[in-house]
């Protein structure tokens, strides 16, 4: 070899420099992503390569108080057909031929829907095949059919509590009701299957797979009771067919928990009737927590309650009723247009006076009275859990806008709008030890997580014990008092107040429409249960005490017979 | 004996000739240890394969008996509905609504929850700490991951 042969020239050096630069990228670039970015890349690279297909956890069941179910979930598969998968000739007529039997249809209608491709090569055939159907599809292995293993919402007990219990939507997650409240404990977490797939997205046969199991939802509990919400819901449809009336709701509530027993509001859907294709939104929503209404004369309760607590009267207390009293530049009558002279406050509100509730507001005074309102609960959300509560509209003295003649209409219960669920909540208060409740519809869940269970919550003390006491007794002879009253039942002693107010409307009230209601206990001398019925601009006659209350007397007796309550006193004896 | 010793080959010898490279009875060695961990692989894998089978069958079965499970209930549901129990009241035995309800006083006290059949789902018990097999109890002691 020659001397030149053997010398590096600064070409060579050059070159070789080059190289092993390019070499020296390479393997720190090979570093970079093997080692520094490593799992970065790892898991772009699976990403690629896995397959992550969300399998839906089984969905929790809604019970009653006894446990009976008002709505569970099903399997079912859905079944798809993928045209792709016929290339010979006959093989879309075979497999009509084979599913016919199990979709139980006919072979050549089949037939003619598979040879119909508009909708593209893929097509779903049947949602919602029963799970023993699609086992035995499956077994048959036919080509171009796939199974999709879904979950179908059933109703044990039919429309029963639709309004409360709400629906599933296309995803099967809750759009309305409980269904939608508590998505989170009954929808569960669903779980993942992970698997190596081919460029069209297939699974590779022998490849990784990977199950990760999700965590099922829980079953709710809730207070409802089906047989108290069926004979509701029963005597609402009767009531509204009977006096033509828009709607209604009835709600019935153990005053000393605050459970809700039964909860019906109509108009509202039917589970059976239900489409998602065409929603009638109007519809879906519960009205005895959404929609306001003027307590009228019910409120009358809650101003004696005040009156009494702040030792302003008793129930013999009396006041002259002159019937008519002016305030704030207007005049107010009594319902009837009577005028009584001497009155008692248990007359008072036996004869549901007007000028009475006015004389009371006087006495104990507007920051007094609206701030004993406050205390029942009117103004704010009752926090019961269910979805789209309102919080009412209460306008006080402090507010601007307020004028003298709005304590006297606030004192009977118009001019302050409440929700049906938080004028019961607040007339419990004061029949029950004067303990405002946080009514509940869910008493308990029961999932993988364990078991809660919800308890009473005693938001305030709104009136004194001997308060509650009194009042108990007042409103025993606002019923058993008046002879003939709607709401008496035989054999035991229940108290109520009747209440019928003007519809408003954006230019004020509708002078032809009212809305009937009465509110109600049973029995005096431990109440069970507590009842509100209100039904909106019946046609016949617009009282409550017509409309209203006989509801809660065909209602109470059953109910009580149903929660084995004896009767206080022997039948025939009078009241 | 001590004549028998002299003739004998010294131990040195002995173990000399007992480590002497024997290239035909190691590879045989080799051969032989070889196949045992590939026949032990294969017997594993086989194993492991048929253990997965199962799973993976007692895992549709399971999820098969779940769905059966959960329609049974759906249907006990169904059948004990109060509308259906009232049609087959009024259909089958051709009973009436009750127009008039006498009370009659008895010393027996009445029961304190409704006269209802039993609930239908029950929540499932959780069970006893005591009813844990020993031997789960001894592997949750051990520190595995």
């Amino acid at each position: 070899m020659s001397r030149s042969g053997r010398r590096l020239t600064w070409r060579v050096a050059l070159l070789a420099l080059v190289l092993l630069a390019a070499a020296g990228g390479l393997v720190a670039r090979l570093a970079y992503v093997q080692v520094v970015h490593h799992d970065r890349y790892l898991a772009a690279a699976q990403e690629e390569h896995l397959e992550r297909r969300l399998v839906r956890s089984a969905r929790g069941a809604i019970l009653d108080r006894n446990g009976f179910p008002l709505a569970t979930s099903i399997d079912v598969y859905d079944l798809y057909v993928d045209r792709r998968a016929w290339r010979e000739p006959g093989a879309a007529q075979a497999v009509a031929t084979a599913l016919a039997p199990h979709l139980q249809q006919d072979a050549d209608a089949l037939h003619s829907r598979f040879l119909d491709n508009a909708g593209g090569p893929i097509e779903l055939i049947d949602a919602g095949l029963e799970f023993a159907a699609g086992q035995e599809i499956e077994k048959l292995g036919l080509a171009g059919v796939v199974l999709a293993g879904a979950t179908e919402r059933v109703y044990p007990e039919g429309d029963l509590a639709s309004g409360v219990l709400g629906f599933l939507g296309r995803e099967h997650t809750g759009l309305a009701g409980v269904e939608a409240d508590l998505e989170d404990v009954l929808g569960g977490v669903p779980g993942a299957i992970y698997f190596e797939r081919d460029g069209g997205g297939n699974p590779i046969a022998f490849g990784s797979a990977r199950a990760e199991p999700g965590r099922p939802g829980a079953d709710v509990r809730l207070t409802i009771d089906r047989y108290i919400q069926r004979l509701v819901e029963n005597e609402l449809d009767k009531q509204i067919k009977d006096h033509k009336a828009t709607g209604g709701t009835i709600i019935v509530m153990e005053p000393k928990t605050g459970a809700i027993l039964a909860m019906a509001s109509r108009p509202s859907f039917r589970l059976s009737q239900l489409s998602l294709d065409s929603p009638q939104l109007d519809l879906y929503r519960n009205r005895a927590v959404t929609d306001l209404y003027e307590p009228g004369s019910v409120l009358k309760v809650i101003t004696m309650a005040t009156a009494i607590d702040l030792d302003l009267v008793n129930p013999n207390t009396t006041y002259y009723d002159a019937g008519v009293v002016e305030k704030g530049g207007y005049t107010f009558k009594n319902w009837d247009f009577s005028t009584n002279g001497v009155t008692t406050m248990t007359q008072l509100l036996q004869k549901s006076l007007n000028t009475g509730a006015i004389w009371l507001s006087d006495q104990i005074g507007a920051t007094r009275l609206y701030d004993s309102i406050r205390r029942f609960g009117f103004g704010e959300s009752t926090h019961s859990g269910l979805g789209g509560e309102a919080a009412g509209l209460l306008r006080t003295n402090k507010d601007s806008g307020w004028y003298p003649a709005d304590l006297a209409t606030n004192s009977y219960g118009q001019g302050i709008a409440a929700t049906p669920l938080q004028l019961i909540t607040a007339i419990s208060s004061v029949i029950n030890g004067g303990k405002l409740m946080r009514p509940y519809i869910v008493q308990q869940t029961s999932g993988p997580d364990g078991t809660r269970v919800f308890e009473p919550v005693v938001v305030r003390q709104a009136v004194s014990e001997q308060t509650s006491r009194t009042m108990v007794e007042m409103m025993n002879a606002v019923v058993d008092g008046v002879p003939y009253h709607r709401a008496q039942v035989k054999g035991y002693h229940v108290g109520g107040k009747t209440g019928t107010t003007l519809v408003s409307i954006p230019t004020g009230y509708a002078l032809d429409s009212t809305l009937a209601s009465f509110v109600g206990f049973a029995p005096v001398e431990d109440p069970a249960f507590i009842m509100l019925v209100k039904i909106d601009q019946p046609q016949d006659d617009p009282l409550g005490g017509i409309v209203a209350a006989p509801v809660f007397g065909r209602l109470a007796p059953q109910i009580l017979n149903y929660l084995n309550i004896p009767p206080a006193r022997q039948l025939g004896q009078t009241p | 004996m001590a004549t028998l010793d002299r003739l004998a080959p010294p131990p040195s010898v002995l173990r000399r000739e007992g480590l002497a490279w024997r290239p035909r009875r190691a590879i045989a060695a080799a051969l032989a240890l070889a196949t045992a961990i590939a026949l032990l692989q294969v017997v594993q894998s086989s194993g492991q394969a048929n253990v997965g089978q199962k799973l993976q069958r007692l895992e549709q079965e399971r999820t098969q008996l779940a769905a059966q499970n959960r329609e049974l209930e759906a249907e006990v549901a169904a059948l004990s509905s109060l509308d259906r129990v009232e049609r087959a009241a009024k259909e089958r035995l051709g009973m009436v609504p009750a127009r008039k309800v006498e009370y009659l006083s008895v010393t027996v006290e009445a029961p304190s929850d409704p006269l209802l059949p039993r609930p239908i789902i029950r929540p499932a018990a959780a069970p006893a700490p005591g009813d844990e097999p020993w031997w789960r109890s001894l592997i949750k002691a051990l520190p595995f991951p």
